[in-house]
């Protein structure tokens, strides 16, 4: 199949614009003034707990919701006005949605019949598209007689064949047990770059979001909180909120007793104990209190921190510990593999200290 | 055997028990008497056999069959054109229900949630008056100088007469069968996955498109039951012919009810009552029996 060469893209324009979107389901706020640009060839994910807008954003680029203000814009041209079939997008749905009385062959070229290409083309696509999701040989099976993953390989491969501008993807890896799902992202992760095509995936999994994406953007209830690729994200995101949503978080408060370039000297309110954290936006001035986050990982055994195991698990190549300090906080902790003799026993006094670089400040 | 597997047994043997008591005997009775030579008596039958053991009664009964009553199906046409003519009205009586019930229950299936108990309430309300009534109703609507041609007239044009013609045994038809033509359609109409027909759109199908390739195909299960449940009764129907139809419209169960109480020929009529059975039994039967194994391949 051929990359993205079909499409001559101007580069200055975003593939995708949505602008100031906001789509109201009678009294409820579904998406608040949403604007993001998604360029060409990017996967871009949306994450958020359910409930937060991204499957009604995903809905409103594939035409089956029409937004009461805003603009959606591809390669500059407003689509507002364009039905679902006219659109040069595909959608993947979280159910697939494969037509049962049809073998998965008539599923995949379905679209490519209702553009009207001739049998011969439609059989040399169907033959690259099968191979593409490795799916040989089951061409003639129906849906009902297709494994959870045949039916996701055949769903993709549906989406796919019509060559669309952008693929959009409601949680494509969400009916598969977690095995499979680590194998598929692989897989999904070769296809979109091997073919070019712009991915907009929804997850609610974090994780999903992190090994896929280019860039992420978080939703909570309708309003896009923060958007970064997901390793920026991940460490130096400015709200509480998107640091919580994208993995464990210890959040620490404390008061700015320095500042320095985009760090910031904080004596933490619990211990006392001096921490440098990143704060690339100059959030905390000097003198002001201040919220610290510091992944589990960012922990290593040190003084700064102290405190009282409750549980450690050993996970095989780390150990998390799960630990209180003196004033009630919790701390989890990623140390490293504890060998033979097993993780601390509960009730062990351990402390803590900030790995150089772990900590940055959020809203 | 414990008591529990007793009593299961027991409660799968209880619908055949059912089958056996109100279709198989009955039908063994209609069977036998179609057999037996018509008399002047009381019943208006004397039969060949009887429930016996005894080998002679039966080989004498062997001897004597006759097939009399068969016989005489095939000798007057009248059997053979009856049949046609209910053929041609069950067969153009469903494809007009098709073509009325399809959108009917179309619609009640993409009306909103909350209206859709409040539509199917209203293709069932007439079930709530007698059959009859109902029937009576369409004389003073179809008679000459009725409510149809009075309504026509307003309008200048000139009065249809339809009462005790074709035309009026198929409105009648088709306003009795209606509820049976849609309910099964809705019923699957109703429960398909709409992400079904999202997906056609965003791969390019319009809404004719939609419909022909994905709605169509998925609504038979349906369709086909409502063929079913209006074809096979309206192939023996005799109460909508009976008031409703004029003097030439045939019908099988018209002329069987003429055989039963006109003529008093209970093994003639009986003979054309397993006749009709077998006409429309075994072509279903082999319908079902191809269908189930088309279907086998997507299970």
């Amino acid at each position: 199949m051929p990359a993205r060469a079909d499409f001559a893209s101007d580069a200055r324009v975003p593939l995708v614009a949505i602008e100031g979107v906001t789509k109201r389901f009678g009294s409820a706020l579904a998406l608040d003034d949403v604007s993001l640009e998604i360029g060409a060839g990017e996967f871009f994910c949306l994450v958020g707990p359910s409930g937060c807008g991204k499957s009604t954003l995903l809905r409103t680029l594939a035409g089956f919701e029409q937004p009461d203000e805003g603009r959606t814009l591809l390669d500059g041209r407003d689509i507002a006005g364009d039905p679902p079939e006219r659109r040069p997008v595909n959608i993947m749905f979280q159910s697939y949605a494969l037509f049962p009385h049809m073998s998965a062959a008539k599923n995949v070229a379905y679209g490519l019949a209702r553009a009207g290409l001739p049998r011969a083309e439609i059989a040399a696509r169907l033959r690259e598209l099968f191979a593409l999701v490795r799916l040989e040989g089951f061409e003639d099976r129906y849906p009902a007689q297709l494994s959870g993953g045949q039916r996701q390989r055949v769903a993709l491969a549906r989406a796919l064949a019509r060559r669309p501008r952008l693929l959009l993807l409601d949680e494509p890896l969400g009916a598969l047990d977690r095995r499979l799902r680590e194998a598929t992202q692989i897989e999904l992760k070769g296809i979109q770059s091997r073919l070019g095509t712009t991915f907009v995936m929804v997850t609610h999994d974090q994780g999903e979001a992190m090994a896929l994406a280019d860039r992420v953007a978080v939703l909570d209830r309708g309003r896009v909180l923060e958007v970064g690729p997901p390793s920026a994200l991940y460490r130096r995101c400015r709200t509480r909120a998107v640091a919580e949503f994208l993995g464990d978080v210890n959040v620490l408060s404390g008061v700015v007793v320095a500042r320095a370039g985009g760090r910031a000297q904080v004596r933490l309110g619990e211990s006392g104990a001096l921490v440098e954290a990143a704060d690339p936006d100059g959030a905390g001035e000097t003198g002001s209190n201040v919220e610290v986050a510091v992944r589990p990982e960012g922990l290593v055994p040190g003084d700064a921190l102290g405190a009282t195991v409750e549980v450690a698990t050993d996970l095989g190549p780390n150990a998390l510990v799960i630990a209180r300090t003196a004033g009630g906080a919790t701390l989890r902790a990623l140390l490293p593999a504890p060998g033979a003799a097993g993780p601390p026993p509960p009730g062990t006094p351990v402390g803590f200290a900030v790995a150089p670089g772990a900590a940055w400040i959020v809203r | 055997m414990n008591r529990a597997a007793a009593a299961s047994r027991v409660a799968t043997m209880l619908p055949w028990a059912w089958l056996l008591v109100f279709v198989a005997a009955p039908l063994v009775v209609v069977a036998k008497i179609s057999l037996s030579e018509s008399a002047v008596a009381q019943p208006p039958y004397r039969p060949r056999w009887s429930w016996t053991l005894d080998p002679a009664a039966w080989q004498a009964f062997a001897d004597g069959l006759g097939l009399d009553s068969y016989r005489a199906l095939l000798a007057d046409d009248l059997y053979w054109r009856s049949a046609l003519a209910s053929l041609a009205i069950a067969s153009a009586a469903t494809a007009i229900l098709v073509l009325v019930g399809y959108p009917v229950a179309l619609a009640m299936a993409r009306a909103p949630k909350r209206l859709r108990p409040v539509l199917l309430a209203i293709v069932i309300l007439p079930f709530w008056t007698s059959f009859l009534i109902r029937v009576y109703a369409w004389i003073a609507i179809l008679r000459p100088a009725g409510l149809l041609d009075a309504a026509l007239g307003l309008f200048g044009l000139p009065p249809l007469e339809l009462l005790n013609s074709t035309p009026a045994v198929l409105i009648g038809i088709v306003y009795a069968y209606l509820p049976f033509m849609v309910l099964p359609i809705y019923a699957v109409l109703e429960r398909r996955d709409p992400a079904l027909l999202e997906a056609a759109a965003d791969l390019g199908a319009g809404t004719v498109a939609t419909f022909r390739t994905v709605t169509l195909p998925l609504s038979r299960p349906g369709l086909a039951s409502g063929v079913l449940l209006c074809f096979v009764p309206i192939f023996g129907e005799f109460v909508i012919p009976d008031l409703l139809g004029g003097s030439d419209t045939l019908m099988l169960g018209r002329t069987l009810w003429s055989e039963f109480f006109g003529n008093r020929d209970w093994p003639l009529a009986s003979a054309v009552a397993i006749v009709m059975l077998l006409a429309l039994a075994l072509p279903l039967a082999w319908l079902r029996e191809s269908g189930l194994r088309r279907g086998d391949a997507r299970r």
